[in-house]
């Protein structure tokens, strides 16, 4: 039995995406009648826009929803190989990690840890290149962001308690 | 000549040794961008724009343009050398430069390569130096109908020349809806927040042009990574002396050629919407069919390689003229350019090249030395580099997941965009994949404020009629014009049904 991300094909993404598309314009045309679709004292209201924009995106999504979903469907399976989905997943989640960890740990020190994760469990360099290049990137960042350019960038909790500079 | 005497006061503006470093800086960041697969132009510019705020303005921008012209160059290298296009304008120039690689010459074909990407570069430039003020004496009587006339052509150019026209709807269609998250622009009622503070602040489309191409490319090149074996490289990236000569020669037996394709990327670049991509793939096939050997195309015909990189080149120049003139961008880069420039605290428009001569011309002159600059470094440098693409996966995804997310931050110092970053990297992923085009949601989201406030106001002053874009002797016929390239995907359609109706129909007579 294929595991069910093996079995989507193009046409049921496309499907999905169609619905959230059509989700959005729902909530576009409930905004555009609240806040008025057509002419009031002083020229088009607010809502004229929005109004204007729930056309265009329906028509599209009309025009997507009649070829490539109706008339001539891509029924290729969205991943070929499940090799897609880990290498996907392998690279995908150690990024929503990292930006999860920013608020905590700050930019910075995420910065270093995610490198240095990558590089010793993705890319398999021995526990020492991942340390040496994680600290390398954090210290070049620091270099460039803070001592450079003086752009702030989200401290660590530390940092806020005043126990650590960075 | 004016022109020529703003242009010398351009270059006197930029030979600044400290100018001149953010320009050269540009310039090989860019270069390395290209090089580097699965980084574009677009996600360069927009990775280092927040950087760029901490600058002064003319160096800002000639440093952020570097990058753009240096991806030019740059992505030539990866497509010859490993069909592995490091932008999408680089992908008609592998139709040939891969072939002639495979067949050992790489080295003619980056070194023609490089050459006519600066002979397309400066015969744009030159355009570029005397078009700026005649169109920007244009643009100043332009009103909101005829704005509105020439942003309808923006969107009309991807419609019409795009290639799904429904998606390429639907991605406009969002964008100007990410734009009309917050206040509106005539009464300030929030719209579309849904009483949230921080929905009020709409949109900013930096971090979401960032989510979209930097990590959406990240996860698309993770995706497909078990497919791409990058060879041994160090070896083929060789340019000798000889390699460079005829290169130089090969450009120079097709000058026609070279001439026509960058003209035609000028005008194709100055159609806002269309930008480098689509030239591209244009001066590619007008040059198979005006070649006396068609056939050769596709196999290593040296034409293939001139056409597309000269046109892509005169197009990214280009692109920049209506965002600096009109304040429309060109392309999605150009897009990015923009936000920088309000940034910068200037407004692109026709008074920009009175009120701030200075700004505008050393970014005029700047072309002409940024595009010297990328051709030294290209024809010296190309191993090192080449080297860049031995640079390992694993060191290379970190490093760009990590400045799109510190790009994201930086611009409006909130942790929100940081996120919003993640989830449009996610979004941008699943399009590109079903194939929807990002740059209409990129430049919908950026002109959403100048289009709806350009409809309103006409609206406003002929008291909502929607004739007065037909009435106005200057915008009639660019809302015509606009109308058309809106209309031409279901003109093809019809003229496809016509056809296969009347096959049909002609054998049983």
């Amino acid at each position: 039995m294929t595991p069910i991300w093996l079995r989507a094909s193009y046409r049921t993404v496309e499907i999905g995406t169609v619905s959230v598309f059509l989700l959005l314009g729902m909530v576009l045309f409930y905004e555009s009648m609240r806040l008025g679709p057509g002419w009031g004292d002083s020229g088009p209201q607010p809502g004229f826009f929005p109004f204007v924009l729930t056309v265009c995106l329906v028509s599209g999504l009309a025009g997507v929803i009649y070829v490539d979903i109706l008339r001539r469907p891509d029924n290729r399976p969205f991943f070929e190989v499940s090799q897609e989905v880990s290498d996907l997943l392998k690279v995908g989640i150690p990024i929503l990690v990292a930006v999860a960890l920013i608020r905590w740990i700050g930019m910075y020190v995420t910065a270093g840890l995610y490198l240095g994760f990558f590089m010793a469990w993705y890319g398999k360099f021995r526990w020492s290149s991942a340390l040496a290049g994680g600290l390398i990137f954090s210290g070049a960042l620091w270099l460039l962001l803070r001592e450079g350019f003086n752009i702030s960038m989200p401290m660590s909790v530390f940092y806020r308690s005043g126990t650590l500079p960075f | 000549m004016e022109a020529l005497d703003l242009l010398g006061a351009g270059f006197a503006t930029l030979m600044d040794p400290s100018r001149l470093a953010f320009m050269l800086a540009g310039v090989i960041l860019g270069l390395l961008v290209g090089v580097i697969p699965g980084v574009g132009g677009t996600t360069g510019v927009a990775i280092l724009l927040p950087i760029t705020v901490f600058l002064e303005p003319v160096s800002a921008l000639v440093m952020l343009a570097g990058i753009y012209w240096g991806s030019m160059y740059g992505g030539l290298i990866t497509s010859i050398l490993f069909a592995v296009p490091g932008n999408p304008w680089s992908v008609a120039v592998m139709f040939d430069g891969r072939p002639l690689a495979v067949q050992g010459k790489a080295g003619l074909a980056m070194a023609a390569g490089f050459w006519v990407s600066f002979f397309g570069a400066i015969i744009a430039s030159i355009l570029f130096t005397f078009f700026a003020v005649p169109f920007a004496s244009m643009a100043l009587r332009f009103g909101p109908p005829e704005m509105f006339a020439v942003l309808m052509i923006a969107f009309g150019t991807f419609i019409g020349l795009g290639g799904n026209a429904n998606k390429a709807m639907i991605m406009i269609a969002v964008g100007f809806l990410l734009s009309t998250v917050g206040l509106d622009v005539v009464t300030g009622q929030p719209r579309l927040t849904f009483g949230s503070i921080e929905m009020m602040r709409g949109f900013h489309f930096v971090p979401v042009t960032i989510g979209l191409f930097g990590i959406g490319e990240v996860l698309a090149n993770a995706a497909e990574r078990y497919k791409v074996q990058i060879e041994e490289v160090t070896r083929a990236a060789k340019l000798g002396l000889h390699d460079i000569t005829a290169g130089g020669m090969a450009v120079l037996r097709n000058f026609w050629l070279a001439t026509g394709a960058a003209l035609l990327g000028f005008v194709t670049g100055i159609l806002p919407g269309a930008g480098a991509t689509p030239a591209s793939f244009m001066a590619y096939g007008a040059a198979q069919k005006m070649s006396r050997h068609p056939e050769r195309f596709g196999k290593g015909a040296i034409e293939g390689v001139i056409a597309p990189e000269a046109a892509n080149n005169a197009a990214g120049t280009g692109s920049i003229l209506p965002m600096l003139v009109l304040g429309i961008p060109g392309s999605p880069t150009a897009a990015i350019l923009m936000a920088g420039v309000f940034m910068w605290g200037f407004i692109p428009g026709p008074r920009l090249f009175t009120e701030q001569p200075e700004f505008v011309w050393s970014f005029i002159a700047s072309l002409y030395l940024s595009n010297l600059g990328a051709l030294l470094i290209c024809l010296t440098a190309t191993p090192l580099l080449a080297l860049m693409l031995r640079t390992p996966y694993a060191i290379l995804a970190p490093i760009i997941v990590v400045l799109s997310l510190v790009g994201g931050y930086a611009i409006q110092n909130a942790m929100m965009d940081v996120y919003l970053v993640a989830i449009f990297g996610i979004i941008g992923f699943i399009l590109r994949r079903l194939g929807y085009p990002l740059a209409p949601l990129v430049v919908a989201l950026v002109l959403g404020y100048p289009t709806e406030e350009a409809l309103r106001q006409s609206l406003i002053m002929s008291d909502g009629s929607p004739l007065i874009f037909f009435t106005r002797p200057l915008s009639a016929p660019i809302m015509i014009a606009a109308l058309v390239l809106f209309l031409l995907p279901a003109f093809q359609l019809l003229r496809r049904r016509l056809r296969a109706r009347a096959e049909r129909e002609a054998p049983g007579e």
